[in-house]
């Protein structure tokens, strides 16, 4: 495999380090470029002795107190995570689904009025029984009263808040073309 | 001999007898690689300690029938990488405290027969040590991954999460640093003219 002319004749200075700088960029931004090139420097490179390294085996004393001190760590961690280990990772596929099925659930029987309420049973299921009509009478009481007040030119509206009998508070709502805020 | 995924399957259930078995299988190669990036014994033996007990933890999300080696090389050259940047930045911290004293200068190699054939291999690791404690913990991660352990530029890339382009970029200032130094340190080992 042969280099490129672009770089051929520069190899042994890119090698020996004895190129301009200009030129040396310019040379590893081919090689970065142009995979035939790459290999032929690097087989030819004279740093290739370190390709013969090799794994070296160590011997059995060298590994006395290996295992023990690795044991040793994952005891200590195993005492200490044990309790709290949760897989974590099937969780969201869990509880996603479940927490929209209980928002649906509880969305519908809110909607249906099933939910239990000690109402009596002659009522049939699932139908709420009435108020008392005390209550009734005071949840009246206590919405505002409107009344149309005349006017010529304007559309008037008093509010009463308050209960009958009490303080009340009055607002004056006043609807007119010729009221310039 | 007991295949290595019932190992793992057994070690996946807290068999720490099967643990022991892998980590007897596995422990020369990954002390090869920790050494290469860190290149000294004792933090070469730290970390591979680090590693087991990182796959001690990360078994439940191994699958079994995946072989262990790659996960292996791939954790060993993070977790050698990340030794290597702290014992610089302490090294750094000595000696600006003024307690680290300066190496002296490099002593010159015994002159050796330079035909390549005839440099022992405990000369050649010799000579690499002492370079490659030039290099970037991530140029000597590199060039472990590619120019020794002949992983391409893609699957460097994926073990050490950085982008081949800069696989290869590190390659290249890797060797050149290697170079240089083989050069000026140890002439008689660079080739000569008809030999190159």
């Amino acid at each position: 495999m042969k280099p490129c002319g672009k770089v051929r004749s520069v190899r042994r200075g890119y090698w020996e380090g004895t190129l301009d700088p200009r030129e040396e960029k310019r040379v590893d931004r081919h090689l970065l470029r142009c995979g035939k090139c790459w290999e032929h420097f690097h087989a030819g490179d004279p740093i290739r002795i370190f390709s013969r390294l090799e794994e070296p085996r160590r011997e059995d004393a060298f590994w006395r107190g290996f295992w023990p001190a690795v044991r040793e760590r994952i005891e200590g961690d195993r005492g200490a995570a044990a309790p709290l280990w949760v897989p974590l990772r099937p969780l969201p596929w869990i509880a996603a689904p479940a927490i929209a099925l209980v928002l649906l659930a509880g969305g519908w029987f809110l909607r249906t009025g099933l939910l239990p309420s000690g109402g009596p049973p002659e009522l049939g299921r699932g139908v709420p029984p009435p108020p008392p009509a005390a209550a009734l009478r005071r949840a009246a009481v206590r919405m505002p009263t409107i009344e149309t007040l005349p006017s010529p030119n304007s559309r008037v509206y008093e509010f009463h808040l308050g209960d009958p009998g009490e303080e009340t508070t009055e607002i004056l709502l006043i609807f007119d073309e010729s009221i310039d805020l | 001999m007991v295949d290595e995924a019932l190992l793992i399957r057994r070690s996946q259930r807290g068999d720490l007898g099967a643990f022991e078995e892998i980590v007897r299988r596995k422990r020369d190669r990954v002390f090869w690689t920790a050494y290469r990036v860190v290149g000294d014994e004792e933090t070469a033996k730290d970390v591979s300690q680090a590693v087991f007990v990182r796959l001690w933890k990360s078994l439940r999300r191994i699958r079994a029938e995946n072989p262990l080696d790659p996960w292996l090389r791939r954790v060993t050259v993070n977790l050698g990488i990340d030794a290597c940047r702290k014992a610089r930045r302490e090294r750094r911290f000595l000696r600006d405290q003024g307690d680290l004293e300066v190496r002296p200068g490099p002593d010159r190699a015994p002159a050796v027969h330079p035909a390549e054939s005839e440099i022992s291999k405990r000369e050649i690791q010799r000579i690499f040590d002492r370079l490659a404690s030039r290099l970037s913990p991530m140029q000597r991660a590199v060039f472990l991954l590619t120019a020794i352990a002949g992983h391409s530029a893609e699957e460097a890339g994926a073990m050490l999460r950085i982008r081949p382009s800069t696989v290869r970029n590190h390659l290249l200032n890797a060797r050149r640093r290697l170079r240089r130094g083989l050069r000026r340190l140890y002439p008689e080992y660079w080739p000569g003219d008809g030999e190159v």
